[in-house]
């Protein structure tokens, strides 16, 4: 093989090589934050409810119950989607709707999209409201919106009636983390 | 040891003074004098007097929880009038003032008044919560039931009349078997705390 046939191959081999390097074996890593999400509305029960806030992860959960027909709810929505936004790493957010499940999709998904929500949501499955109330809190009245914080054993810690700023919630999460 | 009394009884006032508890059947209604949308004063005492028994709705002009019971309440404060059983109508909501009250209340034919709590006073001091909340008092003021009117706030949809059942019970000298309730309902809508 001729000389300047060699040093031609060897330097295509290393191009090559190089460009492997550069462009093939590179991966975007998908930052465990940002995963993808899509927009869900499930039934729950309270059973089932129970067991989502026990968490090995040591997270907060702010569970909240609203209603399409209750304005102040859907009003404090987007302060809930910006608290699980700006505290993503402290706790995880549960939206459940009290409403009849054929809204699901005409009325429910809508009013979820709107306040930026894309993430999996819930909706109370039908049955004694009487005792799912009494099951989340004997105290609670059945008022509606109504938010509930839990630690990671799944512990009430603290109980918002009523539509809330973004700062109540912050307030209260904040007291929260620091337990 | 005054002192020290007195640090006690301010550190009780404190505790509390965030808290605030739903009365429950059994317990002492307050007394309250709020004004009707016509202006004219109602006095819960002289209702009691008057009455054999006192029911109290906690209610709302733009809820749609407490809407949708609106002929209810119609039909169970006309049937009920006959037997001695008065209604009084309470809003608490810091938005609705006694016009839209008027408004509402004549849109709707109660013949009940809607008495005007201004800064959720009364709402305060019964720890309502929500609309509609039902409290039936006793000639005494004791509360003998509470919560809600029925299970469903469709009309159709609903399978126990709690408050019906509650007040022939208690006309016919028979104990109440279910005195406390609940439903979802809209929040009162309450001033900030100062």
């Amino acid at each position: 093989m001729k000389r300047s046939t060699k040093i031609l191959r060897l330097t295509l081999a290393l191009l090559a090589g190089v460009s492997l390097l550069v462009f093939g074996c590179t991966k975007k890593e998908t930052p465990r934050a940002v995963m993808q999400e899509s927009l869900a509305v499930s039934q729950i029960d309270l059973p089932e409810l129970k067991k989502k806030l026990q968490r090995n992860d040591g997270k907060l959960t702010v569970v909240n119950f609203w209603a399409t027909w209750c304005d102040p709810c859907k009003e404090e929505m987007p302060y809930l989607v910006r608290l699980r936004n700006e505290y993503r790493d402290s706790l995880e957010l549960l939206l459940v709707g009290i409403d009849d499940v054929a809204l699901i999709d005409s009325v429910m998904k809508p009013i979820l999209k709107n306040a930026g929500v894309n993430f999996s949501c819930y909706i109370k499955q039908e049955g004694n409201d009487e005792d799912f109330i009494n099951g989340i809190n004997p105290e609670w009245s059945g008022a509606l919106p109504a938010t509930f914080i839990y630690n990671a054993k799944g512990e009430q810690m603290d109980m918002l009636i009523s539509e809330q700023t973004f700062e109540k919630f912050q307030q209260a999460v904040r007291a929260c983390l620091r337990k | 040891m005054k002192k020290f009394l007195l640090f006690l009884l301010l550190v009780s006032v404190t505790a509390f003074a965030g808290d605030m508890k739903t009365l429950k059947s059994g317990e002492k209604a307050p007394s309250f004098a709020l004004k009707n949308y016509d202006g004219k004063e109602v006095k819960l005492e002289n209702s009691l007097k008057e009455n054999k028994y006192t029911v109290l709705m906690w209610v709302s002009t733009q809820c749609p929880v407490s809407n949708a019971y609106n002929e209810r309440m119609v039909k169970l404060s006309n049937t009920y009038a006959s037997k001695g059983v008065a209604f009084i109508g309470v809003n608490s909501n810091k938005e609705e003032k006694s016009p839209d009250i008027e408004k509402h209340s004549k849109d709707n034919k109660f013949k009940f008044p809607v008495v005007k709590d201004e800064k959720n006073k009364v709402a305060d001091l019964y720890g309502a919560m929500v609309t509609p909340e039902i409290f039936v008092l006793d000639p005494k003021g004791t509360i003998v039931y509470h919560g809600r009117i029925d299970d469903n706030k469709a009309e159709k949809e609903a399978k126990t009349h709690d408050l019906a059942t509650a007040l022939d019970a208690l006309l016919a000298g028979k104990k109440i078997e279910n005195a406390e309730t609940k439903a979802f309902g809209c929040s009162v809508k309450r001033v900030a705390a100062e």
